[in-house]
């Protein structure tokens, strides 16, 4: 039975038939895309021709860049809307008036998490399906007869890989965006991380390859495509050198990422709080 | 027992070594509309933050609506609309869009929520512009915005932080019948305005804030009555004529021959005054208190120098809308 408009607050079912998260999801959605308009789909696109087909067909050997590159666009418009999640609504003056709201804490920082992962993992998926079609299109009017065409398989794993980064990036961002005065200071708090990426991502990955490789040579750093980095060949063949070791690594990454993801989720929450999120609006001298 | 829809004892809280709220009794009769004044950092924000539950009192207590907002904050705010100083409106959502998501946050379902957010939007002169954005949108416009989104949940208590800033004559008529259509079917308005008249005008019972504390509490007009120096406007036929006879060494002016405007120490002095007439011949037949201004009354108390302290009471029987009691560092009037 659904409450009568003229119903008072009083009256009114405590428990409201959608959940908050979902509500706020929805908002966070309205409010990013009625503020940005059609910028992240011409950006998308562009981003689609210069590294989707451009780089991939001037450089033969970089056939997996594209795969890179969608799940770097699931992280990064994922993390800019985690960062703004809280810190943005609180520059904006509109997060004292969600706090005083009856949504949950937890419908809210879920509610933030969902909508950066969606629109996040959405940017990838539609960077994706960009690509592929593109090379479809390439390869059946013969402009193109050997652009490069990804498996169903590496899409699948692509599309995977793409929701599971942004779901990180939005937690993270959240997470961060919980404590922070302003997007700002999110931005200029973020060289040690930067660091910390681009050193897993070109020089302890491929170290870590090497290790694994027949040889024991480790590769030489850089992206792939480019001579050298984490190329597909290296893993192969140090997966079929060392399957047992290949194996438990893999095994070791994944329990360690779950455990990091989880104990994220779990500090976000605890952050999310909303006298916690009070105390840090009285800080900034905020609303 | 009375009931209260704010009720706090001693409601403190500090910020390190700041207290920001220091020692506030409030009580708030459901029903009325209360103000809440006082100056920039006199704890408004913060006591505001308080009963919604988004901070919690470092002493004392408060309930707010039977409820206390730390433990039952879901509760408290499911009942009470809210109008901040800095709106929060979103500018990526339409006005139907921002209305819609306040209804359903509050619990409408969406054909309910759609419909209320219609009836509200008719009632402050937003229905032409449910499809606006706010940045498209005047001052006054956003004002009644953030106004519709408190009471699109028709809500037990409001509350509202400076509601009349920015909006036109009209608007705050529009406003004025809103709020007296809430309290008539029973709910509760606790606002903040630095615009005195305005607090005038719409409240049953003013609080007096300064430095976290309440320096006086009661009835607008006791309160303009009951501080610092008043006036006495005493008419009777030749009176300017035994006014300088009849009150040496008391200020006094003629407004012309049959009225006179003599100052008083307080309004307890209202009936020597009439005497000291009356022994001088006047034949007195109206005497009517000319109050200060409710801003000149919250400038007293507010003022640089003026502490926390007894307001002297006031003789005269001008009855409270509602009897609040009287906080210890506060003086109850009448």
């Amino acid at each position: 039975m659904t409450a009568a408009p003229n119903e008072t607050a009083a009256t009114r079912n405590e428990k409201a038939a959608t959940p908050d998260w979902r509500l706020v999801a929805g908002k966070e959605l309205g409010d990013l895309l009625g503020r940005v308009g059609r910028k992240p789909l011409t950006r998308t696109l562009g981003v689609v021709v210069v590294f989707g087909l451009l780089v991939p067909l001037r450089f033969r050997g970089a056939a997996n860049l594209p795969a890179f590159f969608a799940v770097f666009m699931a992280f990064l418009p994922a993390r800019l809307v985690a960062i703004d999640a809280l810190a943005g609504e609180r520059e904006r003056g509109t997060l004292e008036s969600l706090l005083a709201s009856p949504l949950s804490d937890r419908g809210i920082a879920v509610g933030k998490v969902a909508a950066a992962t969606l629109y996040g993992a959405v940017r990838g998926w539609l960077f994706l399906a960009v690509w592929v079609l593109a090379a479809a299109l390439l390869r059946a009017t013969g402009v193109v007869a050997d652009a490069p065409m990804p498996s169903l398989g590496v899409v699948a794993a692509v599309a995977a890989a793409a929701a599971l980064v942004a779901y990180a990036a939005a937690v993270f961002g959240v997470w961060q965006s919980a404590r922070a005065p302003s997007v700002r200071a999110i931005v200029e708090s973020g060289g040690l991380l930067r660091l910390v990426v681009v050193v897993t991502v070109f020089f302890v990955g491929p170290w870590l390859l090497g290790l694994l490789s027949p040889d024991g040579a480790a590769p030489r750093f850089g992206l792939p495509g480019s001579g050298g980095g984490v190329s597909a060949d290296v893993l192969r063949a140090a997966v079929a050198a060392r399957p047992q070791a290949a194996a438990a690594v893999a095994a070791l990454a994944v329990i360690a990422g779950v455990v990091a993801l989880w104990r994220l989720n779990v500090a976000t929450l605890r952050r999310c709080r909303r006298e916690q999120l009070a105390l840090v609006d009285v800080d900034a001298g905020g609303t | 027992m009375p009931d209260w829809a704010i009720c706090s004892e001693g409601l403190t809280r500090r910020f390190g070594g700041v207290a920001a709220v220091d020692g506030i009794d409030l009580r708030v009769p459901r029903g009325s509309v209360f103000g809440f004044l006082g100056p920039n950092g006199a704890g408004k924000t913060t006591t505001i933050r308080l009963l919604l539950g988004l901070l919690a009192p470092s002493a004392g207590r408060i309930t707010v609506l039977g409820r206390d907002p730390i433990v039952d904050g879901a509760h408290v705010r499911r009942r009470t609309g809210v109008v901040l100083e800095h709106h929060g409106l979103y500018e990526g959502l339409s006005v139907r869009a921002s209305l819609v998501f306040a209804a359903r946050a509050y619990g409408l379902e969406r054909v309910d929520a759609a419909a209320r957010v219609e009836q509200v939007a008719e009632r402050l002169g937003l229905a032409e512009r449910l499809h606006a954005r706010p940045q498209t949108l005047s001052r006054g416009l956003r004002q009644r915005l953030a106004i519709a989104r408190a009471l699109v949940s028709r809500p037990e208590l409001l509350v509202l932080d400076e509601p009349t800033n920015g909006l036109d004559a009209e608007s705050a008529a529009a406003l004025r019948v809103e709020l007296a259509e809430l309290v008539a079917a029973g709910a509760t308005v606790f606002l903040t305005t630095h615009l005195l008249a305005e607090a005038e005008r719409l409240c049953d019972v003013v609080a007096v804030v300064k430095a976290g504390r309440v320096v006086a509490t009661g009835a607008p007009s006791a309160l303009r009555r009951g501080t610092t120096v008043a006036c006495v406007r005493v008419e009777g036929a030749g009176i300017a004529a035994v006014a300088g006879r009849a009150l040496p060494g008391r200020g006094w002016r003629a407004e012309g021959v049959d009225a006179v405007v003599a100052d008083v120490d307080g309004l307890a002095a209202e009936p020597a005054v009439v005497a000291a007439l009356v022994v001088a011949g006047a034949a007195v037949h109206r005497v009517e208190p000319v109050g200060q201004t409710l801003e000149a009354a919250f400038l007293a108390l507010v003022g640089d120098g003026a502490a926390p302290a007894a307001v002297p009471a006031d003789s005269a029987a001008e009855p409270a809308a509602t009897a609040a009691p009287a906080p210890p560092a506060a003086a109850a009037l009448p």
